[in-house]
C-alpha cells in the first residue's frame, strides 16, 4: 500500500454520493436559513434581558412610592443593577459573535478557548453579579419596609408589600432558595458543559503544539 | 448582513467556488459527522458558513485555502458540539445528496472503512493534519491552513504517517 494509494482511495470517497445543487434556489435557502438562526438568536437574547427590562420600571416606581429610606434605596440599587446585568449579558452576546471561521485552525482553537473561558467567568462568578446583589438588595428592600402608618402611607401598592414579620421571613426565605437554585444551575453548567469543552480544546491545542 | 444578496467576491461567485469545492466538502464532512449528526448536516452547515464568510474574502487569496480552513473549523467545532442549540441543522431544501449511479464497488468501500476507522483512531489535530495530506496538499499550504510552521507539519506528518500504515496495512493485507 502506497501513500498515493490511499490519496485515491480518499479521493474517491466522494463518489458515493452525487450532490446535486439547485444554484437558483440556493442562496434564498441559505438567506432563509440565517433568518432563522438570526430569529433563534434574537429571541434567546431577549429572553436573557427581559427579566432586567421588567425590573427597571418597576422598581423605579418603588423607589418613587416607597417612603422607607432603606427600601428606596435597595430599589434605587436594584434599576442600578439592572442596568448592569443588561450591559454584561450585551457583552457576552457581541462576544459570541465575533467568531471567524476564515481563520487557521490554530488560531480558531485559541479564539474558542478565550470564547468559552469569557463564558466560564461570566457563569462561574453568577454569585458575585447576578444572584448576590440583587438578593441582598431585596432583602434590604423588604426590612426596610417600616410601619405605613407612622410614615401615613397609603399607596394602592400598599396591600402587596409585605410589612408584617412572618411575611418577610417567608420571603426572604424564598428569595434564598431562588437564588441560590440560580447559583447551582450556573455552578452545574460550568462543571457539565463548559469545563469539559475548554479541557477538549486545550488537549486539541496541546496536541497541535507537540513536537514529535 | 445586507450584502450577502451579492455572492460575489472579486471576480469569483460564490456558486463557482461552490461548484468547485463541494466534493472536499463532503469528503471531510464524512470524517467528522459524528451521529446523530449526518455528513450531508455538516456539508450543509459548512456551505452555509462559507457563503456567510464569502464577503470577506479577498479575491486575490488562495481560495483552496479559504474554503479549508472553513471546512476544518467548522468541522471540528460540530466535533466538539461546540454549536449545539444554535439550530444549525436547518436542511436546505436546494441541496440533494443522491447515490451514484456507479458508485464505488464492494472492495473500494471497505478501502474506505479501513482508511475512515484508522483517521478515528488518531487524535483530533493529527485528524486534521491528515485529512489535509489525503487531500493532496503541499505542506506548505497545510501549515498556513493549521497555523503551524512548515517544519513542524512535516514533523508531524512523518508520525502520523507511520500511524496510518501501521493500522492500515494489517487491514488491507
Amino acid at each position: 500500500m502506497t501513500e498515493q494509494e490511499l490519496k485515491d482511495i480518499w479521493m474517491n470517497s466522494s463518489q458515493a454520493e452525487r450532490i446535486q445543487v439547485d444554484l437558483s434556489r440556493l442562496v434564498m435557502d441559505l438567506k432563509s436559513k440565517l433568518n432563522h438562526i438570526d430569529k433563534v438568536i434574537r429571541n434567546r437574547d431577549i429572553r436573557e434581558i427581559v427579566a432586567a427590562f421588567i425590573g427597571i420600571p418597576m422598581f423605579a416606581y418603588f423607589a418613587y412610592d416607597i417612603p422607607f429610606p432603606i427600601t428606596r434605596i435597595a430599589s434605587i440599587l436594584t434599576v442600578v443593577w439592572s442596568v448592569y446585568v443588561i450591559y454584561r449579558f450585551r457583552k457576552l452576546q457581541l462576544s459570541r459573535k465575533n467568531e471567524d471561521l476564515t481563520l487557521p485552525f490554530k488560531s480558531q482553537l485559541e479564539n474558542q478557548k478565550i470564547n468559552m473561558m469569557a463564558q466560564h467567568r461570566f457563569l462561574d462568578t453568577v454569585l458575585y453579579w447576578y444572584a448576590g446583589p440583587p438578593f441582598l438588595l431585596n432583602v434590604a428592600f423588604i426590612l426596610g419596609l417600616g410601619n405605613p402608618e407612622t410614615l401615613g402611607y397609603s399607596s394602592g401598592l400598599k396591600e402587596h408589600l409585605p410589612f408584617d414579620s412572618g411575611s418577610k421571613i417567608v420571603l426572604i426565605v424564598g428569595l434564598t432558595a431562588f437564588y441560590a437554585f440560580v447559583v447551582w444551575l450556573n455552578k452545574r453548567a460550568v462543571k457539565k458543559t463548559l469545563n469539559p469543552l475548554i479541557a477538549d480544546i486545550q488537549r486539541i491545542q496541546d496536541e497541535l503544539e507537540k513536537e514529535e | 448582513m445586507e450584502n450577502l444578496g451579492h455572492q460575489d467576491s472579486g471576480t469569483t461567485t460564490f456558486e463557482q467556488v461552490l461548484e468547485s469545492n463541494k466534493e472536499k466538502i463532503y469528503r471531510i464532512s464524512r470524517v467528522y459527522a459524528v451521529a446523530p449528526l449526518e455528513p450531508q448536516d455538516l456539508f450543509q452547515e459548512v456551505v452555509y458558513q462559507i457563503w456567510k464568510s464569502f464577503p470577506t474574502f479577498k479575491g486575490n487569496a488562495d481560495i483552496d485555502t479559504w474554503v479549508y480552513k472553513i471546512a476544518l473549523n467548522v468541522c471540528q467545532r460540530s466535533k466538539l458540539k461546540l454549536d449545539k442549540g444554535k439550530e444549525k441543522t436547518v436542511r436546505l431544501d436546494s441541496m440533494q445528496f443522491v447515490p451514484a449511479e456507479v458508485g464505488p464497488d464492494k472492495s473500494e468501500q471497505e478501502r474506505y472503512k479501513a482508511l475512515h476507522d484508522c483517521i478515528a483512531t488518531l487524535n483530533e489535530a493529527d485528524q486534521s493534519l491528515l485529512v489535509l495530506l489525503l487531500e493532496g496538499l503541499p505542506y506548505k499550504q497545510i501549515a498556513t491552513i493549521t497555523g503551524l510552521t512548515d517544519n513542524h507539519v512535516a514533523v508531524k506528518m512523518k508520525r502520523i504517517r507511520k500511524l496510518l500504515f501501521d493500522c492500515i496495512t494489517p487491514k488491507l493485507a
